[in-house]
């Protein structure tokens, strides 16, 4: 499998150069996006030119890391100097960012290539990729089927071996719901453990970049390179990051695992629940202690997230308005308002103007407190609930989502069965916690993720958790039949 | 008629001698050439961030300190938002229930 930590492996050793593999890469992309509609933009030239600037610093063997050389894709909504940054959005579709995301500038610190731009729900708002201004991504295990949202597109160029690994971004499960149907490991970091400077904000009290890849070591070597301080970010904490590598052979002997009852009730696929008692019958057979918890204002979760969501969207995305960048429609109206009207209209999807205007509303004078401040209280709540059970267990166990990947068109009618698709990751996101979501099995051949939550600024402990299991089963080394042809 | 009470609120701006804006690095020297003096925060750009001018605060709680006010320990900023041609973000950032300085 062609993981960073074994691409590194070979790049260090002299077995090939970054060029020849970033080709490759390029050839694949070439090969089996037209299917997939992974990729919105492919950098070719300049991901060349990182190749050989990464070749050169192979050869002098000066201040290497598992990245240097190493082909990385990144989902469209984190900024990228000089390469086209679209979010997904017609209102998008030309605009050139000034600047690189502090990711992205670690990555290319680190040495790493970047290959382009994947495709994902317009402004990362949606469950299956349908949302995308430019047509939706293809799920790599079954193209008739949706690979999840928002980050769709590096999840399906991950599966598909468009990439080595990516970089998504995760607002109430975007990171972890595609990782899932499309048999990836997703993280989702704490809020604040990797900086936002560069993200394109959807709501930003939520939303967290992470490590999108094929297995538990490559999301830990990744997080660590783009994980710390930024004084760009002033949410951004100023604590240590540990080694997340060395953490991950520590097994789970002792550690607690707590499973909430909550969310193995209506809705919940049967043989996906089957998949996740028998991951805890392996988490068990490992030496972990599985205990019942409780996580009694679950239920909230989902529409306290579609209060405070699109209200930060609505502010979050008054910027598109057609004076300084991106689209400008209505050249000839009358009046400023209707250029604001006509850009905005002619610019944003339909559900990015459903939640702008929900969000808007919940915030005007008169709904502020009946809304918006009634579900910054609930997401107390659901945050308490969480720091509770942390009382008694390491980490929380849970499905990833309700199902697997589900067809394309089966749930465009009504956007309230498309929200439940992320019940069981939007409280993660309320409460700031980190959630990592690794393959446990696969239902009429689709992939099955499994959650794990744990502790603010406690990743290590899940990804530790995530590699003891994933080392006792085989489900990360199966590919979909897409992957026509691997590259070397 | 019944005497009505007068009720009267001074809106009072001032633009504070910080060697940078409010919220990003750039210089706020008069007299420079034109788009010298931005960059991704203050002019809107998607994806960035505002970083509070630690300066700005002190001026403002020394203002608070001569006018009596009580300095709250814990303040907040709030998005006010609206639409203009001057205002990249589509909001300013300013304060709204916990203002820095009150009751002077």
């Amino acid at each position: 499998m062609k993981t960073i930590h074994a691409l590194a492996k070979r790049l260090q050793a002299g077995e090939v150069t970054s060029a020849a593999l970033t080709e490759q890469y390029l050839a694949r992309i070439a090969e089996l996006n037209p299917a997939l509609n992974a990729y919105l933009t492919v950098a070719g030239d300049l991901a060349m030119a990182d190749a050989r600037t990464a070749d050169d610093r192979l050869r002098r063997r000066a201040d290497l890391t598992p990245l240097t050389g190493v082909p990385i894709a990144i989902k469209d909504v984190i900024v990228t100097k000089g390469i086209r940054t679209t979010c997904g959005s017609k209102i998008l579709a030309d605009y050139l960012p000034p600047y690189d995301a502090t990711v992205i500038a670690r990555l290319r610190a680190a040495g790493a290539v970047i290959l382009g731009k994947c495709n994902m729900d317009e402004f990362a708002m949606g469950s299956s990729n349908e949302h995308s201004a430019f047509g939706p991504v293809k799920n790599p295990w079954d193209t008739s089927r949706i690979p999840g949202g928002s980050s769709g597109g590096p999840a399906a160029a991950v599966a598909a071996d468009c990439c080595a690994a990516a970089l998504g971004s995760d607002t109430g499960g975007s990171i972890r719901q595609p990782a899932s149907h499309c048999g990836i490991v997703g993280c989702k970091p704490t809020y604040g453990r990797v900086s936002r400077y560069g993200l394109v904000a959807f709501a930003s009290s939520l939303d967290q970049i992470g490590p999108m890849t094929k297995d538990v070591r490559d999301a830990a070597l990744l997080l660590e390179a783009i994980a710390g301080f930024d004084p760009n970010d002033s949410t951004a904490l100023n604590v240590p990051v540990p080694s997340y590598q060395t953490e991950l052979e520590r097994g789970v002997r002792g550690l607690k695992i707590g499973v909430p009852k909550e969310y193995f009730v209506g809705g919940l696929d049967p043989e996906v629940a089957a998949c996740i008692r028998s991951a805890i019958d392996t988490m068990k057979a490992l030496g972990a202690e599985v205990s019942d918890i409780s996580l009694p204002h679950t239920e909230y979760a989902v529409p306290c997230y579609y209060i405070i969501a699109p209200a930060e969207a609505s502010a979050n995305l008054a910027r598109y308005d057609g004076v300084r960048f991106g689209l400008r429609a209505g050249n000839g109206a009358v009046s400023l308002k209707a250029m604001y009207g006509a850009t905005r209209t002619d610019g944003f999807g339909p559900e990015v103007t459903l939640r702008i205007l929900l969000g808007t509303y919940v915030l005007s004078s008169g709904y502020y407190d009946a809304y918006y401040r009634k579900a910054q209280q609930v997401r107390t709540l659901i945050k308490q609930d969480f720091l509770t059970a942390f009382n008694a267990v390491d980490a929380i166990l849970t499905p990833t989502a309700p199902t697997t990947a589900f067809r394309f068109g089966e749930k465009t009618a009504d956007p309230l069965q498309m929200y439940l698709s992320d019940i069981y990751t939007i409280s993660c996101n309320l409460a700031g916690l980190p959630g990592v979501s690794i393959p446990c099995g696969f239902v009429n051949r689709l992939p099955v993720g499994l959650q794990l939550i744990g502790r603010p600024l406690d990743e290590a402990t899940l990804l530790r958790i995530a590699y003891a299991y994933e080392q006792a089963t085989p489900w990360h080394t199966q590919q979909p039949e897409a992957g026509i042809s691997q590259p070397s | 008629m019944k005497p009505y009470e007068p009720v009267i609120g001074l809106e009072v701006h001032a633009q504070l001698l910080t060697q940078t804006k409010i919220f990003c690095e750039c210089p706020t020297a008069f007299g420079a050439p034109p788009n010298n003096q931005i960059c991704p925060v203050c002019t809107g750009q998607p994806g960035a961030l505002p970083v509070l001018n630690r300066t700005a605060v002190e001026y403002a709680i020394r203002a608070g300190l001569a006018l009596n006010c009580r300095i709250a320990a814990t303040s907040v900023f709030a998005r006010k938002n609206y639409f203009y041609p001057d205002l990249p973000k589509g909001y300013q950032i300013s304060q709204y229930d916990r203002p820095l300085c009150q009751e002077g």
